[in-house]
């Protein structure tokens, strides 16, 4: 019964995955008029000592790591907020949802109407209220639009970082703060002591899941700054780079080397936080 | 009251954005791109919706969007679920080693896979079909699925199979009406997301589709472009684009909720 | 070992392992058919012989109109049909070309082309080169030159477009200035600009948040000091002292005399830009020939009487310009490339080409239609345009406009931003150039 599943993932992912190896090894440029030349790992020695390739690296880390920290330490906040029962929990809960249903694509819309440099409703309400003494143009800056994007992912993947954290909670027996109560904890002491350690399965998942999602973020970056990665490379990560080379300079070769370096990235990551995961389960056992 | 207040923070945070793309759409652009955003709601009109679902060019990316949407969806649950019940069932060697592949899977970026994808669907004369895309979905979200489905199948309690064992059934008559039935949410759970992951992409089907095939959200990410940007139909078809899956995500989200959380955390 | 996995697969599936063989051929590197000369006749495309069957047009979508008539007339002068006829995104239009070329797809037949397209997929090998005896004879110059690289012609202009300068006369006359007379050099720009610049109004605006649009924005200043891009031998001289200079001075817009919209440096495309100056709060923008069009339309602030039109203002030099015509070329992997000739022939067309100026608000492709008073009575802005044809007007589409376009929006970018002073900011964009020159000059 698991064959066929079994076949199709490794036939359309093996292949193309071996395919894309295959081409990381040749000087293949579509735009030059000679065949593709075998250089073996020259690519990726390109790729070592590309600054362009380090600047992109560098944002992509600032990218995960912003998203990663601030999507996960909101996410334990806002579940412990609505772990509380109130009015309403459970319509709260069901808006919570909104932002993970929103497309990526229709999210990089959203954003750019609301940070436009000179029609977004930021501004209007900045210069309202006497915060702005001009317009800011977000979209304009390279260090403000990668923080509009970074604000814009987090927006998004907080639903499902929440709900994981949720989950993680109601896992907790109330006795244990009844306990810590009466032992005379404050509510500070409770989530240190008891809350935070409960939850390291939820938020160590998180961490796998969400860092693998934010290290190849594309469509909202795609967008959000009108298919460039701009202005000037400001939200150029490394992915999007590896779309550039290959789509627009038509450079499939060094392409492939791009991103084949950042899955190994992405993969490095992913087999870090794994360990980290078992060690903790083992622990749990 | 403070956590009142709190609460009504966080909802304006995580409503306001998409609410005010959906003003965009109903108003004029020139009323909200002032610094006194004029809300009139005399001013409001349902003219965007009208040309955008009036015209072909936007409605049959549409219905691309959803017949792809659900012919993956369905066949990722087929395929997935007898690939789940046997690993979440069977002890084997390599087992881990598959279970761990599934979520490795997630790690890699289309982007490597963009270009041989693209030679592969056309060497089959699959390049700008549906049922291309359907292929390619099936390939990236099928390993998520199975991978969400072991958890819900593991926790079907066994002694119950046991049962049904000694009743006489056979094992597709077991999974059929007891495994199933048993990790019923989870599998709906695992079934929006499914389909939410194969209709919200925009990446594949911009490299593996040039107009025969094109789907919503390349369509939608259209608006902009050579021309003026136009933001009430690029608002409307964000509006349009997003509210399927925010139906669905509400109608499910009891399911979606246990499920994908639940599954997670034990997975 | 990915590698090797599927290998071993593709053993096992047969089905899967034809298929790969297949696609190995396809684009297999070694494989010098890979590079284009495969399916294509050869030497250049002659007229001639009775072409019939079918086409298939991608073109982008910057002509609306035309097309619904120009399609039925060339059908039954022809007698070939058109079968489809698509209209992409300008902006998604390069990637997919390149991916279907690759493929040495052959389900389109004729694609959009400009400058930079015409050099790009010109020397990959992937558009038909045409013979002398296929191209018209009053075609104008830079019209020509959009579908030509290195004196081989890949196809024939659909319409001419050259930047001229818009200013709106309603804020020129508010701000005490004579509305209906040019600024004619850069210093009295820079003055009726400062004029017209006020709380929630900009006297400039342009559109330098994405590469291609700041490349254009950076060529037009570099020309208007009399400056240029390359030398006979495509070495990049565009670091020069005008160079500097242009870029000093179109700097100091934003940051010295703050005339420029700092919008600018997020709007990503002329249209944007045009729809920005039919709002009616922008006092001067430099722009494509729809601007007349979009200016003069229902939607817009200004009408006729209030849209003024006149040459750009040089700093060194009177007057120069960008351009930006189109046209069409032949896919080399086409099965049915007479025909699609047929269809670039019928574009360059009196009738067609007068639709594009009456209907659409671009420039005529020939001398013919350019000269006909006809022409400058349904469009105005095509009396500046004449006047433009005796100043320098150039675009150098190159096979390396993508990676130039970007690599100069990002100094030009930091130059705007005060990151970069403009010397050092060209000199870093000239020697990436070189390299890629070096790499793509074939």
């Amino acid at each position: 019964m698991a064959a066929p599943a079994l076949v199709i993932i490794v036939l359309l992912l093996g292949y193309p995955m071996g395919y894309a190896v295959f081409m990381s090894g040749f000087d293949w440029s579509e735009k030059t008029a000679t065949p593709p030349s075998f250089v073996g790992l020259g690519n990726y020695a390109a790729v070592m000592h590309d600054p362009q390739v380090l600047a992109a690296l560098l944002r992509t880390l600032f990218f995960a790591a912003v998203t990663v920290g601030a999507g996960v330490t909101l996410a334990v906040l806002i579940a412990v907020l609505l772990n509380v029962e109130f009015r309403g929990r459970t319509l709260v809960r069901v808006l919570l949802l909104v932002p993970w249903a929103v497309p990526p694509v229709v999210n990089g819309i959203m954003w750019k109407l609301i940070f436009d440099g000179s029609t977004g409703v930021v501004n209007a309400i900045g210069l309202g209220l006497g915060i702005f003494h001009d317009r800011v143009q977000f979209l304009a800056d390279p260090t403000w639009t990668m923080n509009v994007l970074v604000f814009a992912e987090t927006w998004k993947l907080l639903p499902f970082l929440c709900l994981l954290m949720l989950a993680g909670l109601q896992g907790i027996p109330a006795n244990i703060y009844k306990a810590a109560r009466v032992d005379g904890a404050g509510a500070w002491q409770r989530f240190l002591r008891i809350t935070l350690p409960n939850l390291r399965g939820p938020i160590t998942f998180a961490l796998v899941v969400q860092t693998m999602w934010s290290l190849k973020v594309f469509d909202t970056i795609y967008v959000l700054t009108g298919g460039s990665g701009g202005p000037a490379e400001g939200t150029t990560t490394i992915n999007f780079l590896a779309y550039l080379v290959t789509f627009s300079n038509l450079d499939r070769g060094y392409g492939a080397a791009i991103a084949i370096s950042a899955t190994v990235l992405v993969l490095l990551f992913a087999v870090f936080w794994t360990v980290v995961l078992r060690d903790r389960k083992e622990v749990a056992r | 009251m403070v956590h009142r207040v709190l609460v009504g923070v966080l909802l304006v945070y995580l409503l306001a954005p998409f609410l005010w793309m959906a003003l965009y759409s109903l108003f004029p652009a020139s009323a909200l791109q002032s610094l006194t955003p004029n809300l009139d709601p005399r001013l409001i009109t349902l003219g965007s919706y009208r040309r955008l679902l009036g015209d072909s060019s936007f409605l049959v990316p549409m219905a691309h969007s959803a017949i792809v949407g659900i012919s993956t969806t369905v066949v990722c649950m087929v395929l997935g679920s007898g690939c789940a019940y046997v690993l979440a069932r069977y002890r084997f060697p390599g087992r881990h080693t598959l279970l761990v592949g599934m979520l490795t899977v997630q790690a890699v970026p289309v982007i490597v896979l963009a270009v041989p994808l693209f030679v592969l669907l056309r060497a089959f004369g699959m390049y700008d079909t549906l049922p291309g895309l359907v292929v390619t979905y099936t390939a990236f979200i099928l390993p998520l699925v199975v991978w969400m489905l072991v958890g819900f199948f593991q926790e079907v309690p066994p002694s119950l199979e046991r049962a049904a064992v000694i009743d006489a059934c056979s094992r597709l008559q077991i999974v059929w009406r007891i495994a199933v039935p048993l990790a019923a949410p989870g599998m709906a759970a695992t079934a929006v997301l499914a389909f939410i992951t194969s209709w919200s992409d925009f990446f594949l089907a911009k490299v593996l589709t040039s107009g025969n095939a094109a789907t919503l959200p390349v369509r939608t990410a259209a608006f902009q472009g050579l021309f003026a940007m136009d933001y009430t139909a690029a608002a409307t078809a964000g509006v349009i684009t997003a509210v399927p899956v925010l139906l669905l995500a509400l109608v499910a989200q009891r399911w979606i909720i246990r499920g994908l959380v639940e599954g997670a955390v034990k997975g | 070992m990915d590698n090797l996995i599927s290998r071993r697969l593709l053993l096992q599936f047969g089905a899967a392992a034809a298929g790969a063989a297949t696609l190995s051929g396809c684009v297999s590197p070694g494989d010098p058919s890979a590079k284009g000369s495969a399916g294509a006749s050869d030497g250049p495309l002659k007229p001639g012989g009775k072409p019939a069957g079918e086409l298939t047009i991608l073109d982008d979508n910057t002509n609306k109109v035309f097309q619904a008539s120009a399609i039925a007339a060339f059908q039954s002068a022809t007698g070939i049909k058109v079968k489809t006829y698509t209209m992409g995104n300008f902006n998604d239009l390069h990637d997919r070309f390149a991916t279907l070329f690759a493929a040495k797809d052959s389900t389109v037949d004729v694609v959009m082309t400009w400058a930079g397209w015409t050099a790009e997929f010109g020397q990959a090998g992937w558009l038909q080169e045409l013979d002398q005896t296929a191209v018209p004879k009053d075609l104008i110059k830079p019209a020509l030159d959009a579908v030509s690289w290195r004196g081989k012609v890949y196809g024939l202009p659909k319409f001419s477009s050259v930047q001229t300068m818009f200013w709106n006369k309603t804020l020129a006359k508010q701000a005490g200035l004579d509305a209906d007379k040019a600024p004619a050099t850069w210093d009295e720009f820079v003055a009726a600009a400062k004029a017209m610049t006020r709380p929630g109004q900009y006297g400039y605006a342009c559109d330098i948040g994405n590469p291609a649009g700041a490349y254009q924005n950076f060529l037009r200043v570099l020309l208007l000091n009399g400056g240029d891009m390359y030398d006979q031998d495509y070495k990049p001289i565009f670091n020069s002292e005008q160079g500097v200079e242009a870029l000093t001075k179109f700097k100091e817009l934003l940051t010295l005399h703050k005339v420029m919209d700092p919008a600018s440096l997020q709007t990503t495309n002329a249209s944007d830009l045009g729809d920005q100056f039919a709002r009616g709060s922008t006092g001067i923008v430099f722009n494509w020939p729809f601007q007349y069009a979009v200016a003069t339309g229902k939607a817009s602030k200004l009408t006729a009487q209030t849209v003024g039109n006149g040459l750009i203002p040089g700093i060194s030099v009177r007057s120069a310009s960008i351009d930006g015509s189109e046209g069409f070329a032949i896919n080399n992997y086409s099965k049915n490339k007479e025909a699609a000739l047929a269809w670039l022939q019928f574009v360059t067309t009196g009738t067609v080409q007068q639709k594009i100026v009456d209907q659409e608000g671009w420039f005529p492709v020939t001398s013919t239609v350019l000269d006909d008073p006809k022409s400058a009575a349904a469009l105005p802005v095509v009396t500046t345009y004449k006047e433009t044809t005796k100043y320098a007007t150039k675009r150098w589409g190159t096979p390396w406009s993508n990676e130039l376009d970007q690599l100069l929006s990002v100094q030009l970018n930091n130059v705007m931003n005060g990151k970069t002073p403009p010397r050092d900011a060209l000199n870093s964009a000239a020697s990436q150039t070189e390299a890629l020159v070096k790499r793509y000059l074939k």
